[in-house]
């Protein structure tokens, strides 16, 4: 079981939070960074998180190191991210489990891989280049998809379970993406839950999404939808202690309503923790 | 179907320009449906990748944004993007031929007559997001500097600190950055500015073209000599360094020569 190095509800920190995030300084755990909004080592963006980082634990979460693309691994991205790392000293480093670029051109978007065993090889072997390059284990979120591969040979979770395995990385499991996916592609969200390897996950993210009625978004600019908190609930069922973050990345609302969405996650924790203890 | 065939059909797909007998056949090839039963499908990755290009390009390019409005913007962040795709993790490093863009769109287009100001503004606009992002630089080494004879002082080629830019342009850029003037008048010279960073503050200065071209001369490469030849204000380095525009020199590499 992966021992976390914190605990507890964080949040996504947002630069429409800063201010009020320096000044008030909720009580908040943790904080997620998404680094590659930091990768500079001058100016506002780095004086403010490392003030945010005297503060608070922070994780920092990549979009672009790509590794399940077929193109080399971007080792100047990875530098950078490695002196952030080096700065900032979070207590996780994490990317998704996707390719974000090909033939030399950066999509700047999480598109999903066939769960093939090409492509499981092709990727543990990059997550173990990137974690001998950076020193340390990565944590990979499942991705959202608008579409599933017909040559997929695996279940998403057999497919985690297995870079898992073979690598050592953590699982970021992200339970609005379960969700968007068995909406989208008819994923069982709860057999889901139980075929994951849930020892291997390091922290859990949660967020909104865009209901389009036929199918949905994974935008980041809602509240959390109800079914995403049931399936949260399943999970604390089956493993109630990952230190869980909240994320919103547009339509950003005032801090007290994401802290309000944290409080809810840890209420439902607490909640399964104590019923826990009580069996 | 291979791993890279995949990634080709996505990128075919995820083109600007592709049509939508490419996205529907190259879907129908990774999924084996054309149209996808939820209605999602590559149409959706192609939504957020183009919107994100044009939020990226639009928060870099506030003024032009403001200036050509939300849709004739679109459409030049659609044009820039067949142009100029992304080739970089970092978006931050996205937008910089936007005055190259700007320049050919000004001169083909009737309906950008009298906007000639528009690339200088996006070299202005630029200038202040990369001031923005740039990393820090060590401070300006005096030490190392004092150490020199004179002769060897002039061998120095200064550098800018990495936040600096230089702008020069016979339109009333900072009033146009800031919505405070709608049809600007050309000014007869052009204006110099410094874009920088001062503290966490990112800002211009308005320079003098003697000062301007030292900062070129600078930027080119120049050594100290050989600014003081083309009688360049040398003497204002102190104050160079103390604005935070020079931050470091490549230095004379051979040793001083003994007594």
């Amino acid at each position: 079981m992966i021992q976390p190095a914190v605990t507890g509800v964080g949040i996504g920190l947002r630069t429409a939070h800063i201010h009020d995030i320096l000044t008030e300084r909720p009580p908040l755990p943790w904080l997620e960074v998404l680094a590659d909004n930091y990768m500079t080592t001058g100016g506002l963006p780095a004086a403010q998180l490392e003030a945010v980082r005297s503060h608070y634990p922070v994780a920092l979460h990549c979009v672009g190191m790509n590794l399940g693309g077929v193109d080399a691994l971007n080792w100047a991205y990875l530098r950078r991210i490695r002196a952030l790392r080096d700065r900032m000293q979070p207590a996780w480093l994490s990317d998704h489990v996707c390719f974000t670029a090909g033939g030399g051109i950066e999509h700047h978007d999480l598109l999903p891989l066939p769960y093939t065993e090409e492509a499981l090889v092709h990727l543990a072997r990059r997550v173990e280049q990137v974690q001998e390059f950076i020193g340390q284990p990565l944590m990979l979120e499942n991705a959202s998809a608008y579409l599933g591969y017909r040559h997929s040979t695996l279940s998403e979770a057999a497919f985690l379970n297995a870079l898992h395995d073979r690598t050592g990385c953590l699982l970021l499991l992200d339970v609005n993406n379960v969700y968007v996916n068995q909406r989208n592609l008819g994923v069982d969200g709860v057999a889901y839950l139980h075929e994951l390897n849930l020892a291997a996950v390091g922290y859990v993210h949660l967020a909104g999404h865009e209901d389009r009625g036929r199918y949905v978004i994974d935008a980041h600019n809602n509240p959390i939808a109800p079914p995403v908190w049931r399936l949260f609930e399943r999970l604390q069922a089956l493993r109630c202690d990952l230190p869980t973050l909240i994320e919103w990345d547009t339509a950003i609302p005032p801090l007290p309503r994401l802290l309000a969405e944290a409080n809810r996650a840890r209420r439902i924790q607490d909640a399964a923790l104590t019923a826990r203890e009580a069996v | 179907m291979r791993l890279s065939e995949v990634q080709a059909c996505f990128a075919e797909a995820l083109h600007p320009q592709a049509t939508a007998t490419v996205i529907a056949e190259r879907q129908m090839r990774l999924t084996g449906c054309g149209d996808m039963p939820q209605g999602a499908g590559l149409a959706v990755y192609r939504n957020t990748v183009l919107g994100t290009q044009r939020r990226v390009l639009a928060g870099v390019f506030p003024a032009i944004q403001r200036i050509v409005g939300a849709s004739c913007f679109k459409a030049l962040a659609f044009e820039y993007g067949c142009h100029w795709p992304s080739r970089d993790p970092d978006w931050h490093r996205y937008g910089a031929h936007m005055p190259e863009l700007l320049t050919r769109v000004v001169r083909r287009e009737p309906a950008f007559a009298g906007m000639a100001y528009l690339p200088d503004l996006a070299c202005f606009e630029w200038a202040h997001h990369r001031a923005y992002y740039a990393d820090a630089d060590p401070a300006f080494d005096w030490s190392r500097l004092a150490s020199l004879s004179a002769q060897r002082t002039g061998d120095i080629r200064l550098r800018l600190a990495r936040h600096v830019d230089l702008v020069q342009s016979r339109y009333p850029l900072a009033a146009l950055q800031t919505g405070g003037v709608d049809v600007p008048e050309p000014y007869a010279e052009p204006n110099h500015w410094v874009v920088r960073r001062a503290g966490l503050q990112v800002g211009h200065d308005v320079v003098a073209g003697p000062t301007f071209a030292a900062l070129l001369a600078m930027r080119a490469g120049r050594t100290l000599a050989e600014m003081a030849r083309r009688g360049l204000p040398v003497d204002q380095l102190a104050q160079w360094v103390s604005n935070g525009w020079v931050a470091g020199a490549v230095w004379p590499s051979a040793p001083e020569p003994g007594p």
